[in-house]
């Protein structure tokens, strides 16, 4: 009896400080939205709608937004985000989209210097900073951080963007 | 007798050669055509210096070089007389260029800058030298001597000299130990001065008993120098086994032996960084082994020149390149079959490996029966039998697990194996593979970190723009606590609307209760 009654109160001690610990120092990061965004492939190319990658991880956890979104991910991210979020029938929902699992082949963007009138609107939308160069001068790509999200390409007036195999 | 030095693992192998005459160096005549290969890729331009036509001298520098590619030469005195470009190559980011060279058999050299007493130059200076003489690892790596020097100053305390070969035909190493000793030791020297190292240790297999004896009899008033024996096996010749052997110590992956304060030189790259700097020669020939499995006689050894064309190679000793023979470059464990002789040799061919191709015997595959003799026989203490396991069903993580990069193909388990089961080539694919993820993940970092840098960058701008009265509203303009305050602003709304909804009510009921008096 005594010994019940012991290890009653200890539990209670124990869950009370557990509960004290869980109030007052509380997990700031959602891990299933990190995980979920540790997936997918950061190229922020806003295909999916929303402005970069972590929003639409945002978005598939908090709002259950559809997974197969990605473009660049293709068929086989979806399966993966499935196996993380544990959603069954993943088959017939990829039925009805049209992402199709490509190889994949890294682009990245070359600006032609010579044709570049330095309007400074690819540089302002580029979603990882790679274009530099100030407005009224020439524009550069530093392609070690190109993404080759393509954004840049819809903004060019003069049509001097390229996609370049990396 | 010293201490013989010795390894876990490795395969004991009977030296074949016996023949005194391998040990003399040949020469080659000049081809008429040389053909010469330079890698290029995209973003690391290694820019041509020369145009089809131009006249060149022997040593003139044929490309500008870039931080990580050095500078390749003319191996002879001649015109160009064409220049291919191939960007239908099976590398990602290598394209590559193949230069011919007309050679005129004139051999005219470019006016060479000798230095007498190197002590008067800077460590920066030499090392430029020996950057522009185009200088690389020539064990095998070719990795830039250059850069490797730089890395190593104020950092190294022992400068290991690699003189082993563990594979059992080549003797490319011990010839030009056996014929340059002296220049190789001032070759030390000038390392030893530039990285300043304090003892210089000589690495020699037990089984050269003359040139050991010659060694010591010239070491024997030096105190920097040392001479380490270590037993003949195979593999011995790379540079983390060699520096467990000798120290016990393990390199991690990731590190190379130069963070452990251990400078790994080859032989021949020391004899090149010698000439280079005293002689003021750049780096245009090399010795390489010729060996024939099926003639032993025929073994030898040759300088040749940087460039010069296989099939050239093979026709002046007589060899016929037909379907029956077989062409490596490398030795008899590891090796690649060169599939176009117009192939040049190149600066990491160290032996050339020719072989009868015997169609009747065809190794049949077995299935793998845990009898554990390729564990006992690596020598980086990894488990070839479950590496197998994984590769063959591709689980990724277990084989990260596993530290499969820390392979060194050395094709040991593979000579054991009572199964025939070509090991090697599954773990080069289950390489590849783990490359490929980690480098995908280090794009992934760097991508979310600049998207993140950028995020908070836009935020200070409009911090900046905004006045100091609303900077309660710039919080909302975060795309990361948006949608936190989206969902907020939603609950009030919908309590807002609630307590209107039951306010009118209230005041229906007033009403008709006013309406029934």
């Amino acid at each position: 009896m005594t010994v019940i009654l012991i290890f009653s109160i200890l539990s209670l001690f124990l869950g009370i400080i557990l509960s004290y610990i869980k109030y007052s120092f509380p997990i700031k990061k959602n891990s299933v939205v990190v995980a979920v965004d540790n997936l997918l492939p950061q190229s922020q190319c806003a295909q999916c709608g929303y402005s970069g990658c972590y929003p639409y991880a945002k978005a598939i956890v908090k709002d259950s937004e559809n997974i197969n979104k990605c473009i660049p991910g293709g068929s086989d991210l979806t399966f993966k985000i499935a196996k993380v979020l544990n959603i069954e029938n993943v088959e017939k929902s990829l039925d009805s989209s049209a992402t199709k699992n490509e190889k994949k082949i890294y682009t990245t963007v070359l600006i032609d210097e010579k044709n570049c009138v330095g309007c400074s609107k690819c540089a302002s939308f580029c979603p990882v900073d790679a274009i530099i160069g100030s407005p009224n001068f020439m524009h550069t790509v530093l392609q070690k951080f190109c993404t080759g999200c393509n954004i840049c390409l819809l903004h060019c007036p003069t049509n001097c963007i390229k996609i370049i195999k990396e | 007798m010293k201490k013989k030095y010795n390894f876990k693992g490795g395969i004991q192998c009977i030296s074949i050669k016996k023949d005194p005459r391998e040990y003399f160096l040949n020469y080659l005549p000049d081809p008429e055509k040389f053909f010469i290969y330079i890698k290029y890729s995209h973003f690391k331009k290694n820019r041509l210096r020369v145009k089809v036509g131009q006249e060149v001298l022997c040593g003139q520098p044929l490309t500008f070089g870039d931080d990580l590619i050095v500078p390749v030469h003319s191996p002879t005195s001649g015109w160009i007389k064409n220049i291919y470009f191939n960007p239908k190559s099976s590398d990602k980011n290598q394209e590559k260029i193949k230069i011919v060279i007309l050679s005129n058999h004139l051999n005219k050299w470019i006016r060479l800058k000798t230095i007498k007493n190197y002590k008067t130059y800077t460590p920066q200076s030499l090392i430029k030298i020996i950057y522009q003489s185009g200088i690389v690892g020539l064990g095998g790596a070719q990795f830039p001597s250059s850069k490797k020097l730089t890395l190593s100053i104020n950092k190294v305390h022992t400068l290991i000299v690699n003189g082993i070969e563990s594979e059992p035909c080549m003797t490319a190493d011990y010839c030009l130990m056996q014929n340059y000793i002296n220049e190789i030791l001032i070759g030390c020297k000038i390392v030893a001065w530039i990285s300043k190292v304090k003892d210089i240790l000589i690495v020699i297999q037990e089984d050269k008993t003359e040139l050991i004896l010659k060694i010591q009899k010239i070491i024997e008033n030096k105190q920097l120098f040392k001479l380490c024996i270590i037993r003949k096996k195979y593999p011995g010749g790379s540079s983390k086994i060699l520096i467990k052997s000798l120290t016990g110590k393990e390199i991690p992956y990731g590190k190379h032996s130069i963070d452990m304060g251990y400078l790994v030189f080859n032989v021949a790259t020391i004899y090149a960084i010698k000439r280079s700097i005293i002689n003021g020669e750049p780096l245009i020939k090399r010795i390489v082994t010729l060996y024939n499995k099926d003639k032993n006689i025929l073994s030898k050894n040759f300088w040749v020149k940087i460039g010069t064309p296989i099939h050239f190679f093979l026709n002046y000793l007589k060899i016929d390149s037909n379907l029956n023979t077989l062409i490596y470059s490398g030795g008899v464990f590891m090796r690649y079959l060169i599939v176009n002789l117009n192939y040049s040799i190149q600066k990491n061919m160290n032996c050339i490996y020719v072989k009868k191709n015997k169609k009747n015997k065809k190794k049949i595959e077995y299935p793998c029966i845990n009898c554990g003799y390729c564990v006992h026989a690596c020598p980086v203490n990894l488990l070839p039998q479950e590496m197998f396991l994984y590769c063959k069903n591709s689980d990724n993580q277990k084989l990260k697990q596993l530290n499969i990069l820390d392979c060194i193909e050395c094709t040991v388990c593979e000579k054991v194996c009572p199964s025939n089961i070509p090991l090697v080539k599954y773990f080069r694919i289950g390489k590849k593979i783990q490359k490929n993820i980690d480098i995908e993940n280090d794009r992934k970092k760097l991508f979310s970190s600049l998207f993140r840098k950028r995020e908070k960058r836009l935020l200070i701008e409009k911090k900046i723009f905004y006045s100091k009265d609303q900077i309660s509203n710039i919080k909302k303009l975060d795309i990361f606590s948006r949608t936190q305050e989206k969902e907020e602003n939603n609950s009030i709304n919908q309590k807002i609307i609630e307590k209107s909804l039951r306010k009118e009510m209230l005041k229906e009921a007033i009403k008709r209760a006013k309406l029934k008096r």
